[in-house]
């Protein structure tokens, strides 16, 4: 809990810092405090400046921290790349960072959560947050777009997830999901149970842009500002997969009759339906969506392999690795393209030639991605592969595999136009932020042919 | 010896190729640098007499994973192989590019070496399935890069093609590693047959088709002629010659001795498929024009053969085996060397248009003789014992099989001899000659050093099959 308050104490002093027209200063203080609040985490009693009340309804456990640490680290180079966006002049830099931090109060809350009310409270802290930032290119008009539609179909999935929530409470007479789970195992034959399980799956599954509840995600990563997507991409769904975990694996891990058979269809629309809408994008942004529901897909193998607490390390290492390679991607890519919010592929063409540095880790993030040997995508898909074959799930690793292959299709052609073309190219290649890019890629590496290290860091968490 | 020692050395070569920059005579000394002294490594390890030249450490604790590697009888040809082939590789890129040798091009074949070294030495599944996906990404950066505008679609669907089969090796694999109780991925503990035939099946299926696509076999060939066609010279070199040897090494080294099952009752059909492989790739190559493409469908031809012997699980195919990859891996280098020189200097890759070449070159002309006698199996060229063996397991498998395959003597004939015939012979072809430089000396020495090893392997077969034989006898015990 300690956490979650220094957040929203963050977020509040940014926006009072906010006064200073300092844009500098903004983004220093926003990731530095990240920092604090992630070494916080490790090493501070999470009970402390607690209300009453709410010790019980969060509960920061192992699976708390490894997803907390992960959401916490990946946003302090977040607001560090976000910098070339808020500095323009219309945006609200001291807001736009408090916000992104109010959003992070309520990821925090959603890997943490033991009860139904701090679940719905962080499920709309983050998504209420995002709804707006979305929106934050004001002068855009998908920007706008972007914001409105997720606005009103988040609102709908929120509706789901209550209207679940609410049966789910009729059904047992609880909100605190363990105790829940072990009044559900002794009558199973409740149909307002089953219900529930559905709406809530269904909303959630909606929250983490899983096929076939996946609509709303392309247009709203496009429109969204480039870091806004990024965010989107790596926050949201660590938040959300650590939220479905707890609820799927953690408490109803159990009752998998229940909804393992919806998860399972999902899983498989998302990896077909993601990898072949992704081939026929000509915007990256658009690509990186629909690959997104094709990676939630590939994400979804760890809780239908029922493993109990086994899986976690799987599932934290392949977030980061996918969130790595995508931070190092658009990075490189903020800083090809500034702030301009339509990277369509054929504008990489060439670039090669002009930033060697950047093109070679951006090439090594897509291959991460691609889940090719020599970075760490590939352990992070054999890590949730082994199991999947363990708990005999062939049939869905066969769709995987079939998929991966069209996958690399598509994560090659970002490669292809930025190496193998003539053309020239139009990229800026100054960026002060290319550091990132670099450390990311390495990163990548490393993990890629030493995954011990970042495994046996994931285990001390 | 430890094998550790071999793999240091194309890492050192591409840290240090990096830094040479365009000096031809360094990268050329670095070149037979690299080659001399894995030849004597390798040299050394046999002198060892392949005891105790092993190394064992682990890699990945999590799930098991070993960094085991050790040189082994049947591993040593296919390493030294590699050591060739990536000297002409290396040599063609220099040779041919006097004035502007790529850094980049030469360090990414030098990493190559290092993928096809750990996978040849390789005795953990996963180490061995970790490079041999990591090796298609030199490969496809070279060909992408410098090849035709045609190469980087030809080179993707090679990618696509590889990484679709190898996604299948994986998931054996995990079937391996989840089924056996031993929580690790070393060949060792795979081997002593507890697999139920029907698995065996399976598993057959999935690592069989990494392979063939891999090698390629008839009918998971089709990125093979376009991808060795529109490639810059010295992909096409490292594919003919030596990756498309992984598929063989991964077939004598895994399928053979895990899945015999597996071979046995699912073999027929693809000894049926390969075999027409050899006739149809040797019919194509015959009606071919472009010199890389004749050279491309022969490579399959061959190749054909060798896969039909494999599968037959007959002792005396199987030594032919490895006789047939080293010398085909010499040969098919060789040629696509001399292919280059030719293309380079005459702008044309049509033989149509060639011709009368032997009154520019003579050297050139006996060269390429020479790796044509080797490509036809001439006796006393290295091509010979091996498609003797071949067809003789063969024949033993099933004799009207080896009538049909025993045509792809006759038919390599008319297509090799067809090309040297329009190429080199006859008068020559308007201005097809005008700018026809003499052969540079480095070009000779190193033409003249692979064409001397079609002799001395086609006079010294036993070299070969003394080192390789016994190990070959040990995975017929698994029948």
């Amino acid at each position: 809990m300690l956490t979650i308050t220094l957040l929203s104490i963050l977020g509040m002093v940014l926006l009072f810092v906010g006064f200073a027209k300092n844009i500098n200063l903004t983004i220093t203080l926003a990731s530095l405090g990240l920092l604090a609040c992630l070494g916080s985490l490790f090493f501070c009693d999470q009970s402390l400046l607690t209300p009453a009340g709410l010790d019980t309804q969060l509960s920061f456990d192992p699976v708390a921290n490894k997803f907390s640490a992960l959401i916490l680290g990946f946003s302090v180079f977040i607001v560090v790349l976000a910098g070339s966006f808020i500095k323009k002049e219309y945006v609200q830099s001291a807001e736009f960072l408090a916000v992104m931090v109010f959003s992070l109060v309520g990821a925090v809350m959603l890997t943490a959560f033991t009860h139904m009310i701090t679940l719905f409270v962080g499920l709309e802290t983050l998504s209420i947050s995002l709804y707006v930032l979305a929106g934050t290119d004001k002068k855009s008009p998908e920007s706008n777009e972007a914001s409105l539609k997720y606005l009103l179909l988040g609102a709908f999935a929120t509706g789901l997830i209550l209207f679940g929530m609410a049966m789910l409470y009729g059904a047992t007479g609880e909100l605190d999901f363990s105790r829940m789970a072990s009044i559900a195992a002794t009558k199973v034959d409740s149909s307002l149970f089953i219900f529930g399980i559905f709406f809530l799956l269904v909303g959630i599954l909606f929250k983490i842009s899983a096929a076939p509840f996946h609509f709303w995600s392309p247009d709203v990563y496009e429109g969204s500002p480039n870091v806004v997507m990024l965010f989107m991409s790596v926050v949201v769904k660590i938040a959300s997969f650590a939220a479905i975990y707890r609820i799927f694996n953690l408490y109803l891990g159990n009752l998998s009759f229940f909804w393992w058979d919806l998860m399972y269809y999902a899983c498989l629309i998302s990896l077909v339906l993601g990898n072949v809408m992704a081939l026929i994008q000509t915007s990256l942004k658009r690509q990186l969506a629909f690959s997104s529901i094709s990676q939630t897909g590939y994400l979804l193998f760890a809780l239908l392999v029922l493993k109990g607490d086994a899986i976690l390390d799987s599932l934290v290492f392949y977030l980061f690795a996918y969130g790595t390679a995508l931070l190092v991607s658009f990075s490189v890519l903020m800083g090809w393209f500034g702030t301009s919010p339509d990277i369509y592929l054929d504008k990489l063409k060439g670039a090669g030639q002009k930033d060697k540095g950047g093109s070679l880790v951006l090439t090594f993030a897509f291959l991460s991605m691609a889940g090719i040997p020599l970075t760490g995508g590939f352990f992070a898909k054999l890590y949730l592969f082994a199991p999947a074959m363990q708990g005999g799930l062939i049939t869905l690793l066969i769709v995987g595999i079939l998929s991966s292959v069209v996958g690399a299709c598509y994560y090659f052609r970002p490669i292809i136009n930025v190496w193998f073309s003539k053309n020239d190219s139009s990229i800026e290649t100054k960026n002060s932020l290319q550091w990132i890019a670099y450390l990311g890629g390495a990163v990548i590496l490393v993990t890629g042919l030493f995954p011990d290290t970042l495994s046996a860091l994931i285990a001390m968490m | 010896m430890n094998p550790i020692y071999l793999l240091l050395m194309p890492i050192g070569a591409v840290l240090i190729s990096l830094g040479l920059g365009k000096s031809v005579l360094l990268h050329k000394l670095l070149s037979v640098l690299v080659f001399v002294s894995s030849v004597a490594l390798l040299c050394l390890s046999y002198h060892d007499g392949f005891g105790n030249d092993s190394f064992t450490a682990p890699w990945i604790q999590t799930i098991g994973v070993y960094f085991a590697v050790a040189f082994t009888k049947l591993n040593f040809w296919f390493l030294m192989l590699t050591s060739i082939v990536v000297f002409a590789a290396s040599f063609v890129h220099i040779t041919q590019n006097e004035d502007n040798p790529r850094t980049d091009v030469l360090a990414l074949i030098y990493g190559l070496q290092l993928c096809l070294f750990m996978v040849f030495v390789a005795q953990d599944l996963l180490l061995f399935y970790f490079f041999f996906e990591v090796s298609i990404l030199p490969i496809y950066f070279i060909s992408s890069r410098y090849g035709s505008p045609a190469a980087v679609r030809a080179t993707l669907k090679f990618f696509l093609y590889t990484l679709f089969g190898s996604l299948f090796m994986l998931l054996a694999i995990l079937y391996l590693y989840t089924s056996s109780n031993a929580g690790n991925f070393l060949m060792t503990s795979f081997a002593g047959g507890s697999l139920g035939a029907n698995a065996q099946h399976y598993l057959f299926l999935a690592f069989f088709l990494a392979f063939a696509i891999k090698m390629p076999l008839f009918p998971f060939h089709s990125w093979q002629s376009d991808a060795y066609s529109e490639s810059p010279v010295e992909s096409t070199i490292l594919m003919s010659g030596i990756l498309l040897k992984m598929g063989i090494y991964g077939m004598l080294a895994i399928v053979l001795p895990l899945f015999p099952a597996g071979v046995k009752d699912l073999g027929y059909i693809f000894i049926g498929l390969s075999a027409f492989g050899v006739i149809y790739g040797a019919l194509i190559a015959t009606v071919q024009y472009d010199i890389r493409k004749i050279l491309a469908f022969s490579s399959l031809s061959h190749i054909g053969l060798i896969g039909t012997g494999l599968l037959t699980y007959e002792s005396s195919a199987i030594d032919g085996v490895v006789l047939q990859m080293f010398a085909h891996g010499i040969n098919i280098a060789g040629l696509f060397f001399v292919s280059e020189i030719i293309i380079k200097r005459t702008g044309t890759r049509d033989v149509m248009q060639m011709g009368g070449l032997t009154q520019k070159s003579f050297p050139l002309t006996v060269l390429f003789f020479l790796f044509l006698l080797g490509s036809i199996a001439v006796p006393l060229s290295n091509g010979f014992p091996g498609e003797f063996q071949l067809l003789m397991g063969i024949f033993h498998y099933n004799p009207a099989l080896g009538v049909v395959c025993g045509l792809t003597v006759i038919f390599s004939s008319v297509y090799m001899l067809r090309l040297f015939q329009k190429a080199m012979l006859g008068n020559p072809n308007g201005k097809f000659l005008e700018n026809f430089k003499a052969m540079s000396s480095a070009e000779t020495i190193s033409l003249s050093f692979l064409a001397s090893l079609v002799l001395i392997f086609g006079l010294f077969p036993q070299v070969i099959s003394s080192i390789s034989s016994s190990a070959i006898h040990l995975l017929l015990l698994a029948y």
